[in-house]
């Protein structure tokens, strides 16, 4: 009788608290991006070692964000067409990093069961240039575009590689064929005029991971015009996300 | 000037006779160039303009009435002054080189060298009490504008105003802002003609922009397109180009970005303008150190001096004598003064 009791009040507690839950309108989806190297919080101008030879620092590191997806059960909402994240113009210190980037985003009130989104702009959105939208948007700044790959540029991580020379680097990525789609499994309510939050990891030291040791920078400096190079990049940059 | 007829009698304060039927000025925006951020939270009427217009032309802004915005920002010279340094009231100078006021409705992160003002209107506010520039205060330019017999009349027509009283710094520098946004340049360049297959480039100048923009890989890439961005040529962001000797982040004479956010990083960063017009702007940098294009180009072939924060794409080029004439000869197809044929921009005194 003790168990049935038990299993009553905690059944009725839990359809009390889905009851409870207003799904109608909108809520708040905060996304939050926490940047590391290697697990070590990633912030503007602070040395990480490169893989025993010698160490990094890194000034740049942003990419765009397409098509953010939230997964529901049966439907899927895009919640935003396009952003554009600076990491390290947020990242200024150990404790930003700590805190990390936020975004929020305005979703439809709903169950849902996950995220997806780009690394990159889509096709469509690839074919437009600068010039057709205001500068303060995201594809409208000049200096998210490259005109001579007719591209916008996706991701931009750049920095210095101290190994008893300086090299700098700046690595670019571009055309549609660098498009990456990132997906994460995580169960969330989106309530009406509340704030859902989930974690969005990256290690930048998986980007510049090759079989164990780091992609060689000094013979490598830029990847612009090397597709194979870019291509193993975006890759990595996609395995480098986690979504919790 | 027509506020004449509308000056208020006996030096009465009240404004409130005059009409006050705000017209919208229609910005042409020049082919080829995007449409202006913040168009929504201050619209342009032609009395606010026009407003605008006057005071950016007249000295009364500066202490002594010698210095007007225009002093240093002259449309003959690109709204620029072709001075290194720029002289103010008194002939004091200051560090920083006068930056083109053309095509500055663009920036959205900050105007200055440095981006310590976020937007126009703020942007206006600050060389009035500067004292290399006009040395003078808000207080006592508002006194100025109050007693002056056509001012008052123009501030009741551009913002409503029912008394002289409400004349402020914020207002004027609002007129400021909004005759600053009708400064736009780039349009009828050879550029843009060229986009628009209106003419063709000469093999200097489409060697000059394959060069700028990395178009063909069998040549350099000269790098110029990421901080001099098309469609403006310019970038909504702060860098450090490489042309000061420095052992740390911390020995930059002129700080720049990095003394407004306090951020080390940002130590030796400066805004990169537009360069449209960018032949007739010269000396160039931010403190007016090299005198022509040819000097300009030849620190970026060299790829500059290091430093933690330097951009990486000011890095050595390999551009011969040749590659360095065609990127002159396509930086000279970026000039256009078609925005002097508008009466709007020009003097009215």
């Amino acid at each position: 009788m003790k168990k049935f009791s038990f299993l009553l009040v905690t059944l009725l507690s839990l359809m009390s608290c889905s009851e409870e839950r207003d799904l109608s309108g909108f809520g708040t989806l905060q996304i939050v991006i926490n940047a590391s190297y290697g697990g070590v919080p990633l912030f503007l101008g602070n040395s990480y070692d490169y893989f025993g030879n010698g160490s990094v620092k890194f000034t740049k590191a942003e990419f765009f964000l397409s098509q953010l997806t939230a997964i529901g059960e049966s439907s899927a909402v895009v919640f935003k067409d396009v952003d554009y994240v600076s990491i390290l113009a947020h990242n200024l210190t150990l404790q930003d990093a700590l805190d990390g980037l936020t975004l929020n985003y305005l979703v439809p009130g709903g169950f849902y069961k996950g995220i997806s989104f780009n690394i990159g702009v889509t096709p469509a959105q690839n074919k437009t240039k600068p010039v057709d939208y205001s500068p303060s948007s995201p594809l409208g700044e000049g200096t998210h575009y490259w005109a001579g790959w007719n591209s916008y540029i996706f991701s931009k991580t750049e920095g210095v590689l101290d190994n008893g020379n300086l090299f700098s680097f700046s690595y670019h990525s571009g055309f549609d064929a660098a498009l990456r789609n990132v997906s994460g499994v995580k169960d969330f309510y989106i309530e009406n005029s509340e704030t859902a939050t989930i974690y969005m990891d990256i290690d930048f030291k998986k980007i510049f991971e090759i079989n164990g040791t780091g992609m060689d920078i000094p013979g490598n400096p830029q990847i612009h015009n090397s597709s194979d190079i870019m291509n193993a990049f975006v890759d990595r940059y996609k395995e480098a996300i986690t979504i919790r | 000037m027509s506020a004449c007829d509308d000056e208020p009698v006996n030096g009465s304060d009240d404004l409130s006779q005059i009409p006050y039927i705000p017209e919208a000025y229609i910005n042409t925006i020049p082919n080829g160039l995007p449409q202006l951020p913040f168009t929504t939270e201050d619209p342009l009427t032609k009395e606010g303009v026009q407003l605008g217009r006057h005071l950016f032309y007249d000295p009364i802004l500066s202490l002594d009435s010698t210095i007007a915005c225009a002093s240093c920002h002259d449309p003959r010279k690109a709204f620029t002054d072709n001075l290194a340094v720029s002289p103010g009231v008194g002939g004091t100078v200051g560090n920083r080189s006068s930056m083109t006021v053309l095509n500055t409705a663009y920036f959205y992160k900050g105007l200055f060298w440095d981006g310590r003002a976020a937007f126009l209107k703020d942007q206006a506010l600050q060389p009035v009490e500067n004292p290399v520039e006009m040395h003078e205060m808000w207080p006592a330019v508002i006194n100025k504008l109050k007693r002056h017999p056509n001012y008052p009349a123009m501030f009741r027509k551009a913002f409503g105003i029912n008394s002289k009283s409400e004349i402020s710094k914020e207002l004027a520098t609002k007129a400021i802002a909004q005759f600053e946004r009708i400064l736009l340049t780039g349009g009828n360049s050879i550029y843009q003609k060229q986009i628009r297959g209106e003419l063709f480039f000469d093999a200097d100048q489409q060697e000059g922009h394959d060069l700028y923009f990395n178009i063909d890989v069998l040549i350099p890439d000269a790098e110029c397109f990421h901080c001099h961005a098309a469609p403006l040529m310019m970038a909504n962001d702060y860098f450090n180009n490489g042309i000061d000797t420095v052992t740390s982040l911390d020995d930059f004479k002129d700080t720049g970005r990095g003394g407004i956010t306090g951020v080390r990083f940002d130590k030796g960063k400066f805004k990169a303008p537009t360069l449209y017009n960018i032949a007739l702007t010269a000396p160039y940098m931010h403190d007016g150190r090299f005198k022509t294009l040819e000097e300009v180009i030849e620190h970026y072939n060299s790829g500059g001096h290091f430093a933690e924060n330097k951009d990486g794409f000011i890095r050595k080029l390999g551009l011969n004598r040749r590659q360095k004439q065609s990127l002159i000869a396509f930086l000279n197809t970026l000039t256009d003064t078609s925005y002097l044929q508008n009466p709007d921009v020009l003097s009215p005194f």
